[in-house]
C-alpha cells in the first residue's frame, strides 16, 4: 500500500512538473507579449493574424489540460483499486510491475509530444511567414565565428564526452554481472541516438539561417546557448540517470520500478526544460518588430488591420 | 595580463552593418569595415573570420556578395585564407589595409586623362580608347 501511495506522489509531481508548470510558463511569456508588445505597435513580430497566436496559447492550455485529466484518472483508478478493492486489469497494485511499462513512459513520451513537440511544431506556419517577410534595409551582424564554446565551455564538453563513455564502459561491465546483453545494447543504442540527434539540432542550430530576419543579435545567441545548454544538459543527465536506475535496479526492487522510471523522466524533464522556463523573455529587443518607415512591411500591417 | 576567455556567455565581435540603400554596394561596404575594424585593431592579425556562408546568411546576402568581398580582401592581403581552416586577418593586415587599390586605379587613369588632353585628344578618343583597351583585355 506504502508503494502504492508513494507511487501516485511522484506521478502526480511528475504531471505538475511537465504538465502544469512549465506550460503555464509558456502561455504566460506568450501573453506577456501579446499584450506588452502587441500587433499594433509591433508589427513585424506578427506575420499572422493576431487570433493565430490567441488559439496556440489556447490550444497549449487545453491539450496539457487533457493530460493532466488523463493523469489524473489514472492515479484515481490506482487509489481506487487500493481503496475500493476493485480490479481494474493494469491498475490493480498486484500488477504495479505493467504500470512501469504500461503508464509512466508513454505517459511521459505524450505529455513531451504536447509540452515541446507541439509547441514547437504548431509555430511551423509562423516561422514560416517569419522567414518569408521582406528583411530590413539596414542589417547587423559580429564579425565572429561562431562555434561551440562559444555558448559552453570546454570542460562542460570534456564532462559531457567522459559521461558518454563511461556510461558505455559502465553498461559492458554490468553485462558480466547477469544483465541481458539486449538491454546493454539498447541503452548504448539509446545514448547514441540521443547524441547523434542532439549534435544535428546543436549544429542547425549553429549553422541555420536565420529564421527571424529582425531577430537582434543578441538575442539570437541567447537562443542558441539555450538550444546549446539543453544538449549538452541531456548529454550529461540521460546516461548519468539510466546508469543511477539501472543500479537501482540491479537490488531487485522491481516492487519501486515505477517510482524509479517517473523520477527518472522527471530528471530528464528538469534538464531538458529547465533552460527554457528560466528564459527570459522579458530582456528580448521588441524594438527591431516596431514599424518603422524605412523598413515597413505593408503585407503584414494590412493583415493585423 | 592574461584574461580568461568568457566561455558561457557569448562576447559580441565586431559589428557590421550593411545599407542596402547606401550607393555604395554591400560588398564594397563590407571590405570598407573590415579594413576599418583591422586598422582601429578591433580585429587583430591571425583572428579568425566568419566562413562565407555563416557572413551571408547573418547579413541576408548573396552567397557571391560575401565571397566577392572576401575575395578582394585576400587579393589586398587584409585577410588570408587556410584551405578547410577558413579565413584569418593577416599577419600585415593593418599596413596593407592602408593600400586602396580602387582609388589607386583612378588617381593613375586621372594622370593619364590629363596628360592625353594636354597632348590634344578628344574626351570621346580617350573612352573610344579607354574601351577598347579594356575589350581587348581578359576581364579579371
Amino acid at each position: 500500500m506504502g508503494e502504492t501511495i508513494l507511487f501516485c506522489i511522484v506521478f502526480l509531481s511528475q504531471i505538475l512538473l511537465i504538465s502544469v508548470l512549465y506550460p503555464r510558463r509558456i502561455i504566460s511569456r506568450g501573453r506577456y507579449v501579446l499584450q506588452n508588445f502587441p500587433p499594433s505597435t509591433h508589427p513585424k513580430g506578427y506575420p499572422q493574424p493576431v487570433e493565430y497566436y490567441e488559439r496556440w496559447l489556447r490550444n497549449i492550455a487545453r491539450a496539457n489540460f487533457a493530460i493532466v485529466v488523463v493523469g489524473l484518472l489514472i492515479i484515481g483508478m490506482i487509489l481506487g483499486t487500493l481503496i475500493g478493492g476493485w480490479d481494474t486489469g493494469v491498475f490493480a497494485a498486484s500488477r504495479k510491475n505493467l504500470w512501469n511499462d504500461m503508464l509512466v513512459a508513454p505517459y511521459f513520451v505524450l505529455q513531451v509530444a504536447v509540452s515541446v513537440g507541439y509547441v514547437n511544431l504548431s509555430t511551423i506556419k509562423h516561422r514560416k511567414a517569419m522567414a518569408k517577410a521582406p528583411p530590413p534595409r539596414v542589417r547587423t551582424t559580429e564579425l565572429h565565428r561562431r562555434g561551440l564554446v562559444d555558448y559552453a565551455s570546454p570542460a562542460m564538453l570534456v564532462v559531457a564526452a567522459v559521461t558518454n563513455v563511461a556510461f558505455i564502459v559502465f553498461v559492458l561491465q554490468y553485462r558480466r554481472f547477469g544483465f541481458p546483453w539486449f538491454t546493454a545494447a539498447g541503452n548504448i543504442a539509446c545514448v547514441a541516438f540521443l547524441l547523434i540527434v542532439l549534435s544535428v539540432s546543436v549544429g542547425i542550430t549553429l549553422r541555420a539561417r536565420k529564421a527571424d530576419p529582425y531577430q537582434a543579435n543578441e538575442d539570437r545567441h541567447k537562443l542558441m546557448k539555450l538550444v546549446v545548454q539543453q544538449a549538452l544538459g541531456l548529454c550529461i543527465a540521460y546516461p548519468l540517470l539510466t546508469a543511477t536506475m539501472l543500479i537501482i535496479k540491479s537490488f531487485d526492487s522491481t516492487f519501486l520500478e515505477p517510482v524509479i522510471t517517473s523520477l527518472f523522466v522527471q530528471g530528464i524533464a528538469v534538464v531538458m526544460l529547465w533552460p527554457s522556463y528560466r528564459y527570459r523573455v522579458e530582456e528580448h529587443d521588441f524594438n527591431v518588430y516596431k514599424r518603422d518607415a524605412r523598413d515597413s512591411t505593408p503585407d503584414a500591417a494590412a493583415k493585423i488591420s | 595580463m592574461y584574461h580568461a576567455p568568457n566561455w558561457y556567455t557569448w562576447q559580441p565581435g565586431v559589428k557590421i552593418t550593411i545599407d542596402i540603400d547606401d550607393p555604395a554596394p554591400p560588398f564594397a561596404q563590407l571590405i570598407a569595415q573590415v579594413k576599418a575594424a583591422v586598422q582601429s585593431r578591433r580585429l587583430r592579425p591571425g583572428q579568425p573570420l566568419p566562413s562565407i556562408r555563416q557572413l551571408a546568411d547573418d547579413l541576408g546576402l548573396n552567397l557571391k556578395t560575401v565571397a566577392k568581398a572576401y575575395r578582394l580582401l585576400e587579393r589586398d592581403a587584409v585577410i588570408q585564407t587556410r584551405g578547410y581552416r577558413g579565413s584569418f586577418v593577416h599577419t600585415d593586415a593593418a599596413a596593407n589595409s592602408r593600400i586602396d587599390l580602387s582609388e589607386r586605379a583612378h588617381e593613375r587613369l586621372q594622370e593619364t586623362i590629363a596628360d592625353l588632353r594636354a597632348e590634344g585628344v578628344t574626351d570621346s578618343e580617350i573612352r573610344n580608347a579607354f574601351n577598347r583597351s579594356m575589350n581587348g583585355s581578359p576581364d579579371k
